[in-house]
């Protein structure tokens, strides 16, 4: 009897919970919530800015060296170097919202050298690499180009602080090289090709 | 056992170090160049002969001479030419010294012959240095000259003019 009456109990508290189920399952609604993620993106744009056409190089020895793909010619030919000799050229470079989304700091600038190249030339070239710093010119980076031919040549500020390239900002690094006043005449009539790059690295999470 | 255990953990701690600093330089980055940069150096150079040597004998006095002399600078800067001449024998110290006279002219200039470091001007590439050198032994010499002989030589150099320039515009500051 007691059995009888311990099923019956079980038999409705069952019926009643399904009741309240039932109740539940009325007055319902979910949704889901879509996360994407997605990585950003740093390129950087670099092009000479001495007033002439681009693309082309900075630094060339005749107009027609230093001529862009569409043939018009350079401006701004050093002429022959002599040891003594000193030129500046600009190169600005960009932090295009096109390609790019993130702000950055210009970390580095490397020299490569071209095949055919006389090498040694590179020991009495001194490479100066400018640019500015609350409106004033500062030093970044220097060396002689063949250090510059090594590996990346770290850029930075005087104070040891990083130059910034804000996501949609451009900046104005200058390049001055000179002929070394010791090359002696074993150095005349020679002759490299070199293509200078900068790097840079982004500026969130990497302080 | 023991301490195989312990430089197994510290290998295990090390390796583990190394993929987490790996994976801090693991920053997004990019580069962007410049190509084609040409550096050549110019040349200072000479065409043949940078020397020359004349030998002076059996002259009586009275007598004088000339001699011509050309060389082409054949380098691709523009260059100071300068001049090394020397006159040497007994000729230039007999009967007191004085009597057998030598000089270079360029038709314009004339140089000493006998000093170094003569500047013949500043040289563009493909420009020709024409001398002519006078020598002349004068009617005044006496018997002590006799038998006594000279010789002059001469030695073409060119030095960069560029970033090479004295204080007064002159020459250069150094011939090498």
């Amino acid at each position: 009897m007691k059995k009888k009456l311990w099923l019956v109990s079980v038999a409705a508290l069952t019926a009643i919970a399904l009741g309240i189920g039932g109740t539940l399952a009325l007055f319902s609604d979910s949704a889901t919530g879509q996360s994407e993620f997605i990585a950003g993106t740093l390129c950087i744009d670099a092009q000479r800015n001495d007033g002439e056409a681009v693309p082309g190089p900075m630094f060339y020895v005749t107009p027609e060296q230093g001529e862009t793909p569409f043939g018009a010619p350079g401006v701004f030919p050093t002429g022959l170097w002599a040891p003594g000799d000193e030129h500046q050229r600009t190169l600005t470079v960009s932090n295009p919202m096109s390609c790019s989304s993130m702000n950055a700091w210009l970390d580095s600038v490397e020299a490569s050298l071209h095949a055919g190249s006389d090498a040694d030339l590179a020991d009495k070239l001194y490479v100066e690499v400018t640019t500015p710093q609350l409106g004033v010119e500062e030093k970044v980076a220097e060396g002689w180009l063949s250090d510059f031919l090594s590996g990346p040549v770290l850029m930075r500020y005087p104070d040891g602080s990083r130059i910034p390239l804000y996501l949609t900002a451009n900046r104005h690094v200058k390049f001055n090289v000179t002929f070394d006043l010791t090359a002696d005449n074993s150095y005349q009539g020679k002759e490299l090709v070199v293509d200078f790059t900068v790097h840079a690295i982004q500026m969130d999470n990497n302080p | 056992m023991f301490a195989k255990r312990i430089s197994l953990s510290l290998l295990a701690i090390a390796m583990v170090s190394l993929v987490v600093s790996a994976s801090s330089f693991a920053l997004f980055s990019a580069q962007s160049g410049n190509a084609d940069n040409t550096f050549t150096a110019g040349t200072v150079t000479l065409g043949a002969p940078t020397t020359d040597f004349m030998a002076i004998n059996n002259i009586a006095p009275g007598d004088s001479g000339a001699r011509s002399y050309s060389i082409e600078y054949t380098g691709s800067l523009d260059a100071w030419i300068g001049l090394d001449v020397a006159t040497t024998g007994d000729l230039m110290t007999c009967d007191g010294g004085g009597k057998f006279i030598t000089s270079l002219t360029d038709g314009t200039n004339t140089y000493s012959g006998n000093a170094n470091d003569q500047v013949a001007g500043v040289y563009t590439p493909g420009q020709t240095l024409n001398l002519t050198l006078n020598w002349a032994l004068d009617l005044s010499a006496g018997n002590d000259c006799q038998g006594d002989g000279a010789a002059v030589s001469l030695m073409v150099k060119a030095v960069q003019h560029r970033n090479n320039i004295n204080g007064t515009g002159t020459g250069p500051i150094s011939w090498n």
